[in-house]
């Protein structure tokens, strides 16, 4: 079972890869992962450097999207798992202003399913991250009866 | 490091600090912050006593304000600290009803940039900042 400091310091890894992101910061993105890490995205990136890459394309597409002031949300984290190995999952939304209408809203909905792994340091990570933007089934929620 | 006491009294401080706004308490809204608490919105307000009167002033206009209900919403709570001091960050949203439509928007957003300090062992607000475009990575607290 996680004890209460893993599920703080897992909570505050979530939380980050948000802030990380939305700031622009893909280095502190990236180390969000294990160095063989896997982000199983709308594409496949294999490794924290092809990661980080990937994250940057995005930051530099930012000005092209239909949306500015980024915000991802999470909620409904579950993780399960003992003092080495985790399993999670959560909601996430990204809100945005629009560009033409200054208007606040949802722009993407999606559900990350992550592997989390803690390091000799006792720093969490994510060995694998899948998003989806559609709702899975039931068996890929932690600890399912 | 914070230990699990502190982060979860921070995790209320939090809480109640929208619950107070949003109900109208500006008493205990403003007893959110430190006695010499410093809140920098639109505008400076410094010391609680100062706080509460902009409070009251925030909930004098509230009826001129396009929606009702106003909830102001928290997450991705990042919070660093040791002893009796830490610093934090979290986004914020407001959701309202839309007095015309009766529609629910999302009306305000924003990231807080928090100073924390226990006062008589209750954890403060010493100074709270918003900002309402993204701000740079230098926003988020380093980790211990």
């Amino acid at each position: 079972m996680l004890s209460l400091e893993d599920r703080f310091a897992i909570q505050d890894l979530y939380a980050r890869y948000c802030a990380w992101m939305d700031t622009g910061d893909i280095t502190g993105w990236a180390n969000s992962w294990t160095e063989d890490g896997v982000f199983d995205s709308y594409k496949y990136h294999d490794g924290r450097a092809r990661i980080e890459e990937y994250g940057r394309g995005f930051v530099e597409r930012w000005p092209q999207m239909k949306w500015s002031n980024g915000q991802h949300w999470n909620n409904n984290l579950i993780v399960e798992g003992d003092g080495r190995t985790a399993t999670g999952l959560c909601y996430f939304v990204v809100i945005g202003k629009m560009r033409d209408s200054g208007e606040l809203k949802i722009c993407v909905q999606g559900l990350y399913q992550d592997d989390l792994v803690k390091l000799a340091s006792g720093e969490w990570k994510f060995k694998r991250r899948k998003l989806t933007e559609n709702m899975p089934g039931p068996q890929q929620i932690p600890g399912k009866v | 490091m914070l230990g699990i006491e502190d982060r979860l009294a921070i995790q209320q401080l939090y809480a109640r600090y929208c619950a107070c706004m949003d109900t109208g308490d500006m008493k205990g809204w403003a007893h959110c912050f430190t006695v010499d608490g410093e809140f920098v919105t639109y505008t400076t307000h410094k010391g609680r006593d100062t706080i509460e009167a902009y409070g009251a002033d925030v909930m004098a206009r509230r009826q001129t304000n396009p929606w009702s209900n106003g909830q102001h919403w928290n997450n991705n709570i990042i919070v660093e600290g040791e002893g009796a001091k830490a610093e934090a960050m979290c986004y914020l949203v407001v959701i309202g009803k839309m007095r015309d439509t009766g529609e629910l928007k999302m009306v305000i957003q924003g990231w807080y940039s928090d100073e924390l300090e226990k006062e008589s062992g209750e954890w403060k607000f010493k100074a709270r900042r918003v900002a309402f475009d993204t701000p740079s990575p230098d926003f988020i607290p380093k980790k211990a």
